[in-house]
C-alpha cells in the first residue's frame, strides 16, 4: 500500500490542481509534501484567469457525488486544512532546483500536476521516485493530446487513466482506468470536468490499487497518439 | 466567420490549442469557408490518380527528400517508415519542410513548398481510409486549413489534387 508519509505532490495552480488537491484532501488522502511551484515575480505558475462563471463543478460517478470548485486557489485549500507546503521558484518541473530539491526528500510516489505540455527530463527518473500522473484519456488506446475529444466522437466515453511516468509520452505502466459516459455540459471538458474525473481516477486508483501494481494491457494499438484537436472535430464532439 | 484560414498559416502557424466552443454556426461557417473554396476552383474535373501519375519529383540520396517519400508511397503503396515521423513532426510544428536528414530526422531545407502539403493531405486521406485512426483527420483539417489559407496564385497550378482533397475531407467530417 502506499505510504502517504512517502507521497509528495508538486503542483502549478491550473484548474487541473486545483480539483486534484481538493478531491484527494476531501478524501483524506493528503500527501505528506507538497510543493508549489511558482515564477520568479511570485505569481502561480499555470494560474487559471477564467474561472468566475463557474462556481462549482459537480459529478456523478459509480453513485458517487464528485466535486471541486475551480475559483479555489491551491493555497487557500492548503490553509483551510492546515497544511503545509513549500513554494519553489521554478518555470516548470525539469528546474535544477526541483531536482535538487526531491533528491533530498524521503518519498517514493510523487504526484505530477505542472502546467501542460512538459516532458519530464530524464534526470527526475533517476531520482528513485515514481512520478504520478493522471493522462485525460483512455489508455492504451488514446495517448496525447485533447484525447477525450476524440473518444467521445469514437465511442461517447470520457475517461482518466492514472500511470507511473516514463520518458515516453503516454506511455508508463497503467494502474487505474476509469471512463463514463459525458452526460453533463461538454462545452467545460477543458477546465472543468476533464480535471475533475483526472482527480477521481488519482482517488480511485488509491483506493482501488493501493500498491500500484501494473495494470495488464489487454491490447496494444498500432495508432494511438493523438495531437491537439482541431476545432472542427472539437465541435462535433461538444454537439455530439 | 470561419477564422481558422484567414491568416496565412504558413507565416503564421495556428496551434489550435484551447479553441473556444462557438456552437453549430461554427461548423456552419467551417462547411460555408470549404465549399465557397472548391466553388472558386475553376476546372474541369480530373481523377486524382491521373494527376498523382503525372507527377514527378526527384529524390535527393543524401535526404530524405519529401515530396519524393510522399509521392512514391501514393503511386506504389509502399509506405516509407519517415511517413509516422512526419505526421508527429507536423503536429508539433505544423510544418512539412522540403527535406529532412536521415539520421537525425531534423529539417535541412527548410523552405515551404506547398505540393508537401498537398501530397501529405493526400497521404492522410489515404492512411485514414486504412486505418479509421481518426488522428489522421485531424491532421488533414489543418493541412487543409494552411492549404485554403494561401494566396490563391500561388496554389492554383495544383487546382484539381485541390478540389478533391477539400471535397473528400468534407466528405469524412460528414461522417462523424
Amino acid at each position: 500500500m502506499i505510504n502517504l508519509f512517502k507521497l509528495g505532490i508538486i503542483l502549478s495552480d491550473t484548474s487541473r490542481s486545483r480539483a486534484y488537491l481538493q478531491t484527494l484532501v476531501n478524501k483524506k488522502i493528503v500527501p505528506k509534501i507538497i510543493v508549489i511551484m511558482v515564477n520568479s515575480n511570485q505569481s502561480l505558475i499555470g494560474k487559471p484567469k477564467r474561472m468566475i462563471q463557474t462556481p462549482f463543478i459537480e459529478l456523478k460517478y459509480n453513485n458517487d457525488q464528485w466535486s471541486f470548485n475551480p475559483n479555489e486557489s491551491i493555497e487557500t485549500t492548503l490553509n483551510k486544512s492546515n497544511l503545509e507546503y513549500v513554494k519553489l521558484k521554478v518555470d516548470n518541473i525539469n528546474d535544477p532546483k526541483v531536482i535538487s530539491f526531491l533528491t533530498n526528500l524521503e518519498i517514493d510516489n510523487l504526484i505530477y500536476s505542472g502546467a501542460g505540455g512538459i516532458i519530464l527530463k530524464k534526470e527526475l527518473f533517476s531520482l528513485g521516485i515514481n512520478f504520478i500522473h493522471s493522462h485525460g484519456g483512455f489508455l492504451p488506446k488514446y495517448q496525447g493530446s485533447t484525447c477525450n475529444y476524440f473518444s467521445i466522437i469514437e465511442e461517447n466515453i470520457i475517461s482518466a487513466s492514472v500511470i507511473l511516468m516514463n520518458e515516453k509520452i503516454d506511455d508508463g505502466p497503467i494502474i487505474h482506468v476509469i471512463k463514463l459516459s459525458p452526460n453533463f455540459d461538454k462545452t467545460k471538458i477543458d477546465h472543468y470536468y476533464d480535471p475533475l474525473i483526472r482527480a477521481i481516477a488519482l482517488v480511485k486508483a488509491f483506493e482501488i490499487n493501493p500498491n500500484f501494481n501494473e495494470l495488464k494491457r489487454k491490447k496494444s494499438y498500432q495508432n494511438s497518439m493523438y495531437f491537439v484537436i482541431h476545432p472542427v472535430l472539437k465541435h462535433i464532439a461538444i454537439l455530439k | 466567420m470561419y477564422k481558422y484560414t484567414s491568416k496565412n498559416l504558413l507565416l503564421n502557424p495556428e496551434k489550435y490549442f484551447y479553441t473556444t466552443f462557438e456552437g453549430q454556426k461554427f461548423i456552419d461557417s467551417y462547411y460555408e469557408s470549404r465549399n465557397s473554396f472548391i466553388k472558386n476552383i475553376k476546372i474541369e474535373n480530373q481523377d486524382l490518380s491521373s494527376w498523382i501519375e503525372q507527377l514527378e519529383i526527384k529524390n535527393n540520396d543524401k535526404v530524405i527528400s519529401t515530396g519524393y517519400v510522399l509521392l512514391n508511397y501514393l503511386k506504389t503503396n509502399k509506405k516509407n517508415d519517415f511517413i509516422n515521423i512526419l505526421f508527429k513532426k507536423f503536429e508539433v510544428s505544423k510544418k512539412i519542410h522540403f527535406s529532412y536528414d536521415s539520421n537525425s530526422f531534423r529539417p535541412v531545407q527548410k523552405k515551404d513548398n506547398i505540393l508537401d502539403y498537398i501530397l501529405f493531405g493526400i497521404t492522410l486521406i489515404k492512411l485514414y481510409e486504412e486505418t479509421k485512426f481518426l488522428g489522421y483527420v485531424n491532421s488533414l483539417l489543418k493541412i487543409c486549413d494552411i492549404i485554403i489559407s494561401q494566396n490563391p496564385i500561388s496554389i492554383v497550378k495544383y487546382a484539381p489534387a485541390l478540389k478533391i482533397i477539400i471535397e473528400k475531407e468534407l466528405e469524412l467530417v460528414n461522417q462523424l
